[in-house]
């Protein structure tokens, strides 16, 4: 009784050690595909740069960023995608003001660091997931905002928005 | 009409004189059409202002102002219930009790990710706290983890209040380059 | 398993009660409900929106640790609302400490223009629908100064006396007669500005 209940805690103890180790190695293993979106949030109907599109309704980060604060118009500023092997960092100039240092630290973690103006503003780190924007934001001048998204392009989603595009990313030195 | 009296007239529009005086006003405002014009005037404007306030909402949804209030009375509370003496006994005791059983489970869970998840896909739900280093202390963020939206947004902002440096808006301007 | 108790149905005491006993659901319920109102007071003193948000989190979270005070001798909503004005005064008072006092604003404070004004002998707003009139009294509110502006709101929207305001503003109740006639005065020139206007 004593060998039978012994031997299942035993296999699992192994499979424990073993099994995240077997999965993780795909996850750190592979290159990390994100995009980098800044957004300007505000009520005007238009944007002065005739450049900049407003993201409709079908857009789904516009609609949850919609739901949450109080601007009704988002414009999408400038969209880059980059591709992240494990264990390196790519710097992402967003705007000629804001530059995205993201380090991919395996398993869907990044490290994201941010500057504004040349100025280092701080580092983020967490997971990046298909389907879940992780948004960096902050006050505008004329009490419109602005928000950059980091998003997890997945080759095989069904969303337009989150299949990858061309990369024009450099990488850090 | 002096401004004491017409203070006066105030009072008694307002119900804050005693009956002598408001008796006296009375009287005043008998013989006196000066003094019944303003007291007009005090009445439009009391009567246009009563119950005509605008009507606001807090420009916020209610997850995302309650997630704000949520971590402050988090933070503000933490110091409060470091209790040296009830950590060593509760925390300790529960160690030694539970530290084998809660290794037992961690194997379940994650035995149970593994079937229900073969390619190691995971969850940003249960990463927990987002790590992030500000450079500078004049800086401020709060975090917000929208669960049913599945979005999370670091909220950056600056906490000296009379600082020329606020957010660093990543444009210039909107004005076409 | 951890069970969600449904709040919606609770009166505002019984919130409060849980609340007391460390219930953040209950809290978040209150929240939700009175949320509007006190960021509308915010709003009407501050004249900032994102003043009037940050001030009105600031009541919430004040609220909450002072919720054991809170014996019920008004209503929740009353109490929050007088949380939420002294942190909108402390807000100005230390505002008006940091700016160089002008001569305008002495001139505002001793009744300036006001007090040579002639008196508005129709009413003005009369023939204004509701929303149009509500609009127009928020415009005016915007051009009055601070302490005019919030002696207003506290007599007229909150409905306090005298005492009460004096006390709130931590100044003379001859003050506070003092500023409210300016204000009035100057919100009757206001609106029937706004409504000349508008017949024009």
């Amino acid at each position: 009784m004593k060998r039978l209940s012994f031997l299942p805690v035993s296999v699992w103890l192994a499979m424990c050690v073993l099994a995240p180790a077997f999965c993780s190695q795909r996850a750190q293993g592979a290159d990390l595909k994100v995009q980098a979106q800044l957004i300007w949030a505000t009520n005007e109907p238009k944007s002065p740069n005739p450049k900049h599109h407003l993201l409709d309704e079908q857009d789904r980060l516009a609609a949850k960023l919609r739901n949450t604060y109080r601007w009704t118009n988002y414009f999408e500023i400038n969209k880059t995608n980059v591709n992240i092997p494990v264990g390196s960092t790519n710097l992402v100039a967003i705007s000629a003001k804001c530059k995205l240092e993201i380090a991919n630290l395996g398993s869907d973690k990044v490290a994201i660091k941010l500057f504004g103006q040349g100025k280092e503003v701080g580092t983020l780190k967490d997971k990046v997931l298909a389907g879940w924007p992780l948004v960096l934001a902050g006050n505008s001048s004329n009490s419109n905002g602005w928000f950059v998204a980091i998003r997890k392009i997945d080759p095989k989603a069904a969303d337009p928005q989150l299949r990858p595009e061309s990369i024009n990313a450099t990488p850090a030195k | 009409m002096n401004h004491d009296a017409q203070l006066k007239l105030q009072a008694y529009r307002d119900g804050e004189l005693p009956a002598a005086e408001a008796a006296e006003v009375q009287s005043w405002l008998a013989r006196d059409a000066e003094a019944r014009s303003l007291l007009a005037e005090l009445e439009h404007t009391a009567k246009a202002l009563s119950g005509n306030e605008a009507e606001l909402k807090l420009p916020e949804s209610r997850e995302f102002f309650w997630s704000k209030i949520e971590r402050e009375i988090q933070r503000l509370e933490q110091p409060a219930t470091r209790d040296p003496a009830r950590e060593i006994s509760w925390t300790a005791w529960v160690r030694q009790q539970f530290a084998p059983l809660a290794g037992l489970a961690s194997l379940a869970i994650v035995l149970g990710l593994l079937i229900a998840h073969p390619g190691g896909r995971s969850s940003v739900a249960d990463s927990g706290v987002i790590d992030l280093a500000l450079a500078s202390d004049d800086m401020g963020a709060h975090t917000f983890r929208d669960q049913d939206q599945r979005i999370t947004v670091v909220w950056l902002d600056d906490r000296t209040q009379d600082s020329e440096f606020t957010t660093p808006e990543p444009f210039a301007s909107v004005q076409p380059e | 398993m951890k069970t969600v108790k449904d709040h919606s149905s609770a009166s505002d005491e019984e919130l409060v009660q849980g609340a007391k006993k460390g219930d953040t659901g209950a809290f978040e319920e209150l929240v939700a409900r009175h949320r509007d109102k006190i960021y509308a007071r915010a709003f009407s003193m501050m004249r900032n929106e994102d003043e009037a948000t940050d001030l009105s989190q600031e009541a919430w979270v004040k609220s909450w640790q002072r919720l054991k005070q809170f014996q019920g001798e008004s209503s929740f909503g009353t109490w929050m609302t007088r949380i939420v004005i002294n942190l909108c005064l402390d807000h100005l008072r230390r505002r008006k400490r940091q700016r160089t006092e002008s001569i305008e604003e002495m001139d505002e404070e001793s009744g300036g223009v006001e007090r040579q004004m002639p008196v508005v002998t129709a009413n003005p707003t009369e023939r204004l629908e509701r929303a149009e009139l509500r609009k127009r009294i928020d415009e005016a509110l915007n051009l009055l100064s601070h302490e005019h502006r919030t002696v207003l709101v506290l007599h007229e929207f909150e409905e306090m006396e005298y005492k009460e305001i004096a006390r709130t503003m931590e100044c003379s109740i001859g003050t506070v007669m003092s500023r409210l006639f300016y204000a009035r005065r100057k919100m009757a020139a206001l609106l029937a500005n706004l409504k000349s206007e508008e017949l024009r």
